[in-house]
């Protein structure tokens, strides 16, 4: 009798290790379940916040100025990585004016728009080419990107619905803290999306513009973008005339070729 | 190099062995016709009268000669490396960028093909390009091949075209 009572205390013993390891084991995952599904977005809301306060500012702002140092890496053949660097100044006139003028080491260039065309110059070859837009400054500068590939110097933060575009695909971010850029205190944010990473940086001010912009692309090797913007004027005197293009001298228009069209069946499959 | 896994020696080798029968004339192939490529892979492309031909992407470049002779470099190695496969053989190269663009000379010619169906698109004009004024238009030529220039986005490239002198 006292044998059976034993076994069956043992038995009794070892059933409750088995409970008590099993919940042991299963204990972890159960107390991860709930931060992870909070984990899931990860995005800090003082960063969103700060975003939507610059994006605001920028979209109530008729019109500015804004001078931009501009540095960018390419990828040599070789595989050496080579940082090039140029100067950017933008005019903005809300709801149909835009000029950007970047000089640097591989362009001398300008994009002008009038509310009816786009007009891109290059300076050091001498051509130009001019394509119809939009009577809008979002629409003219989708229509350019989409049909034409063009790439308009800071369009992401020009944008009216800036804050939509810059936030659509953002897997987290977070708040990095205050620091300082060119002597402006700022709110220093960070990005990280599917194939890049982006950082801005934010002035600490009743005047939140952005003061510098990173962008990490991390299917090119880590290849950076930075714009450290030098100098905002946003009452700036901007007569029509800064924004019609008016074709130099001995100056050739060319032709531009169409955003990779859906020219083979092939491409549209892949699509 | 090390390959362990089966599924990296088939995605490895098999371009390399696909290129190798099209070199041997086991695919067919045309010269002129198929090669397609169908994004910016091609940074640099040119050929020459003669069939000499070269292409340099951002992870490599390959070159022919008129005579068949045939060279590719890419950053880590010779012939071939990472997504891109080449393939050399005496009378032929045959160049396969990663994302499916690719470019071929051949005795007979070459191919190099810009992502709009029209001649070529290359970035910087061959060494001695000279400019030329055909009806108030600039055209480039370089070793018998014309070029005209053109907006690709927000820059100015150079597109392979027909003789245009030959129009009027």
């Amino acid at each position: 009798m006292s044998e059976k009572r034993r076994t069956l205390y043992r038995q009794w013993v070892s059933l409750g290790a088995v409970l008590v390891l099993s919940l042991c084991i299963m204990a972890p995952t159960w107390s991860a379940e709930p931060p992870k599904k909070a984990k899931a977005p990860d995005i800090e809301p003082k960063a969103m916040e700060a975003l939507k306060q610059m994006c605001d500012y920028l979209k109530n702002l008729q019109q500015f100025s804004v001078q931009a140092e501009i540095t960018e890496d390419v990828l040599l053949t070789s595989g050496q990585r080579i940082q090039y660097a140029r100067s950017v100044e933008a005019s903005v006139r809300r709801p149909d004016r835009f000029r950007a003028e970047s000089v640097g080491d591989t362009d001398n260039r300008q994009l002008f728009y009038d509310g009816k065309t786009i007009t891109l110059m290059d300076r050091s070859k001498n051509f130009y080419t001019t394509i119809a837009a939009p009577p809008e400054l979002d629409a003219a500068l989708e229509h350019g990107t989409q049909a034409f590939n063009l790439r308009a110097p800071l369009a992401d933060l020009i944008y009216t619905k800036a804050y939509e575009n810059l936030t659509a695909g953002v897997l987290s971010c977070f708040y990095v803290g205050l620091s300082q850029v060119q002597g402006v205190p700022c709110h220093h944010l960070a990005f990280k999306q599917k194939d890049i990473d982006w950082q801005i940086w934010i002035e600490n001010s009743p005047t939140p513009a952005p003061r510098k912009f990173l962008i990490t692309d991390k299917t090119a090797q880590g290849l950076q973008f930075t714009a450290v913007f030098t100098k905002w004027n946003t009452a700036p005197q901007l007569e029509d005339g800064l924004f019609t293009f008016v074709a130099p001298e001995k100056a050739e228009k060319i032709d531009i070729l169409p955003a990779a069209a859906p020219a083979s069946p092939k491409k549209k499959q892949q699509r | 190099m090390q390959i362990t896994k089966p599924k990296a020696i088939l995605q490895q080798a098999l371009p390399l062995f696909l290129s190798l029968a099209m070199l041997a004339g086991l695919l067919p192939v045309s010269p002129l016709a198929t090669m397609l490529i169908s994004d910016a892979e091609a940074r640099v492309a040119a050929r020459g009268p003669g069939g000499g031909a070269a292409v340099a992407g951002p992870r490599g470049a390959a070159a022919v000669g008129p005579r068949g002779g045939a060279v590719a470099a890419t950053p880590r190695s010779y012939v071939h490396t990472g997504g891109a496969s080449v393939a050399a053989g005496p009378r032929r190269a045959y160049v396969e960028g990663p994302r499916g663009g690719a470019a071929y000379v051949g005795p007979r010619g070459a191919a190099v093909r810009g992502p709009y169906g029209g001649g070529a698109v290359v970035r910087t004009m061959p060494v001695g390009a000279r400019a030329l004024a055909i009806a108030g238009v600039t055209y480039y030529v370089a070793s018998g091949v014309y070029y005209r220039p053109v907006y690709e986005g927000s820059d100015v490239v150079y597109q392979q075209v027909e003789n245009p002198e030959a129009q009027y």
